[in-house]
């Protein structure tokens, strides 16, 4: 394909949207057509749409060969059920939807429109863990007995650019810090490890944040086919004042071999005597989820995230809040 | 006074945790080993001045100047060890974990109680500065309300099949002889036991797998509706991985307590491929500063009468918190710890 690849933005009420949104404009081989939005980020999305020159709109319009969807997961279906039949390919942001049936009928929308779906999730993209898992796909750690997981944020309520408070509406979001961040690592968690998760354990509560209506930690358990032990721990654990927005570790022990990744981003950090500030950070796992979307566009390739892989993270992560309803062991499937 | 010790037992941790701590301190003299090895009980009489062998525990509990027992045994003797040295009108301090059992462990803190003698558990992170940092950030509400706790452990373990700590009903693997801290941690931080605790384990090395003892365990620790705490303990480290690494987080409503690899003063040197981590002590799980503390409070709280920082019943809720962990290992489901 020579001609720039036409794309809109549906919703801009995913966080990662301010990140796409002006890679996207910026990219050689995409034509950044309009952005759409019509709820309580309207004006956001406005003067973003001003910032890279590009059109608003408040509902989409067409006239394009893929979009990037921002929405909020609750109108993904309705979203994907309008832009798939016109033969939109999509790269839909996460989590895939809030139920399984969800995630199931917009797979299979997909596939009978025959469009590319993708689904971003960012420590595919992070260069730490790319090359433990090279090592383990080398075969350099052996078998994958043991794996830490932490994905640990801040609470997204003041995220400059835009209003995400409906993340702790669980009218709106479905989850809490767990599901929010967690299911990041989950998908870390199956990629690097290369199986499907068996049974999972979860404890999950509001303690951190007690006044908010969603939960904002918690822990799982995971047992993996081939006996693999994993365990994850996730939320919004980072107060304000701490100086990483993230943490983001994986811990793998092979039978030959161990390693462990930390820190996902080079950031420029400045600290003075009372506080420090990011001022700068390399967002890889931004780059390379929009480059793996575009490219596998272009090419017309299967993506390396697929909406097959939304649904599995999204199932481990359903299974991890049955557990902790349940105060036991669940099976994921 | 300085109060004069018997050793019950000379091996790894004597060698590599006491010893060092023994010769820097004045609070404590020591008198008599013993250990069923005559060859280490003539190894260990030499590194001590004022200390002559005795053939057996019984015999050097019954000695005139021995006012007090160090049981520094494979975990199983334990409790046979200290109640001889109780009976003969001995105070005991006791390498952790207090036993391999809850009963054994209960056994033990009756028979100090009604011998009017006191029985202190070798929990030497409760005197480690790093752990005692963050235990008073933590109780002086510097995170708010903690409702998370983690705490991994991890290391390559080089004893030889067949040795105790590989052996299930011996030292209990992994999950016993490293969780017994983590437990005792979590209760020490937040001031009471858990409700529950559910647990995976492993026996992924093949010393663990002929030993029967885990080795890495997975430990959630309920503590009621708003707080949990997770413990990984693990031997399979790779050996070029370093010989002892930890981190600790202590998530609150009001802040976030971390203490890793980063804080830990530790150079990290990448030679090949193996990561080697040089020692700032003989056992990086505790400084020789932390068994020094140790020992001269046990010396001065037998003295003076004042409370151990880790009294028997406090002991014996880290062995209730591991046994518990090792029932859910078997049945399957969180099982709760029976008060």
């Amino acid at each position: 394909m020579s001609a720039r690849l036409r794309v809109g933005i549906v919703g801009f009420d995913h966080p990662h949207v301010l990140r796409f949104a002006p890679m996207l404009a910026a990219h050689p081989h995409v034509s950044l057509e309009w952005i759409a939005e019509d709820g309580v980020n309207r004006a956001a999305a406005e003067a973003m749409a001003n910032t890279l020159g590009t059109r608003f709109v408040p509902e989409p319009v067409g006239g394009i060969d893929a979009a990037y969807v921002a929405t909020r997961p609750r109108q993904h279906l309705d979203v994907v059920g309008q832009l798939a039949p016109e033969g939109t390919h999509l790269l839909l942001d996460k989590p895939i939807a809030l139920t399984i049936d969800q995630g199931e009928a917009i797979i299979d929308l997909a596939r009978r429109a025959g469009i590319h779906l993708m689904v971003p999730f960012n420590p595919r993209g992070q260069l730490g863990p790319q090359a433990v898992k090279a090592r383990i796909d080398r075969g350099e750690l052996g078998e994958i007995l043991l794996v830490h997981a932490v994905k640990a944020g801040k609470v997204p309520l003041t995220i400059p650019g835009l209003d995400a408070s409906w993340l702790t509406d669980p009218a709106e979001a479905g989850f809490g810090g767990f599901g929010d961040i967690g299911i990041h690592a989950l998908d870390g968690l199956r990629w690097l490890i290369g199986r499907e998760a068996r049974r999972v354990y979860a404890r999950i509560h509001g303690g951190v944040r007690p006044e908010l209506r969603v939960d904002s930690i918690g822990s799982a358990t995971i047992e993996w086919e081939g006996g693999t032990i994993s365990t994850l721990t996730a939320g919004w654990a980072n107060p304000d004042g701490y100086p990483f927005f993230l943490d983001a570790r994986f811990e793998v022990v092979g039978s030959r071999g161990a390693a462990r990744v930390d820190h996902p981003y080079q950031e420029v950090q400045l600290a003075d005597t009372s506080r420090s500030e990011r001022l700068a950070v390399a967002r890889n796992d931004a780059v390379w989820n929009l480059e793996s979307f575009i490219g596998a566009v272009r090419r017309d390739e299967p993506p390396p995230i697929t909406g097959e892989d939304g649904l599995r993270a999204l199932e481990l992560l359903l299974a991890c809040y049955r557990s902790a309803d349940a105060g036991a062991e669940v099976d994921v499937r | 006074m300085t109060l004069r010790i018997g050793i019950v037992g000379a091996g790894n941790i004597f060698e590599r945790g006491y010893l060092p701590a023994l010769l820097e301190t004045d609070a404590v003299r020591i008198t008599a080993v013993t250990d069923l090895d005559p060859d280490r009980t003539a190894a260990a009489v030499a590194r001590l001045p004022d200390a002559t062998p005795e053939p057996s525990a019984a015999s050097l509990a019954a000695r005139d100047d021995v006012d007090a027992v160090l049981v520094l045994t494979p975990t199983d003797t334990h409790a046979d060890l200290a109640i001889i040295a109780l009976e003969a009108g001995r105070h005991v301090l006791c390498e952790k974990p207090m036993a391999r059992s809850v009963a054994d462990a209960a056994r033990m803190a009756d028979a100090a109680a009604h011998a009017g003698l006191r029985l202190m558990i070798g929990h030497t992170r409760r005197f480690d500065e790093r752990w005692t940092t963050m235990y008073e950030a933590v109780r002086a509400g510097r995170v708010g309300d903690p409702v998370y706790l983690f705490r991994s452990e991890h290391a390559f373990n080089g004893a030889p099949a067949g040795a105790w700590p590989w052996l299930d009903e011996r030292g209990g693997g992994a999950l016993w002889d490293v969780g017994i801290h983590v437990a005792d941690l979590f209760h020490w931080f937040l001031g009471e036991p858990p409700v529950t605790a559910f647990t995976k384990l492993l026996r992924a090395r093949p010393e663990a797998a002929e030993g029967r003892g885990s080795d890495a365990a997975v430990v959630t620790f309920d503590f009621g509706p708003a707080r949990h705490a997770v413990l990984s303990v693990s031997w399979i480290h790779p050996p070029g991985w370093g010989p002892f690494y930890a981190t600790t987080e202590v998530v609150g409503t009001g802040g976030k307590l971390l203490a890793d690899d980063r804080d830990a003063h530790m150079t990290t040197v990448v030679a090949g491929t193996a990561l080697e981590v040089p020692r700032y002590s003989p056992l990086l799980s505790a400084t020789a500063t932390a068994f020094r503390r140790e020992l001269e409070h046990f010396a001065t709280a037998v003295e003076t009468g004042e409370p151990f920082r880790i009294e028997p019943n406090d002991a014996l809720v880290a062995v209730r918190m591991i046994d518990a962990a090792e029932r859910s290992a078997r049945s399957g489901r969180p099982e709760p710890i029976v008060p």
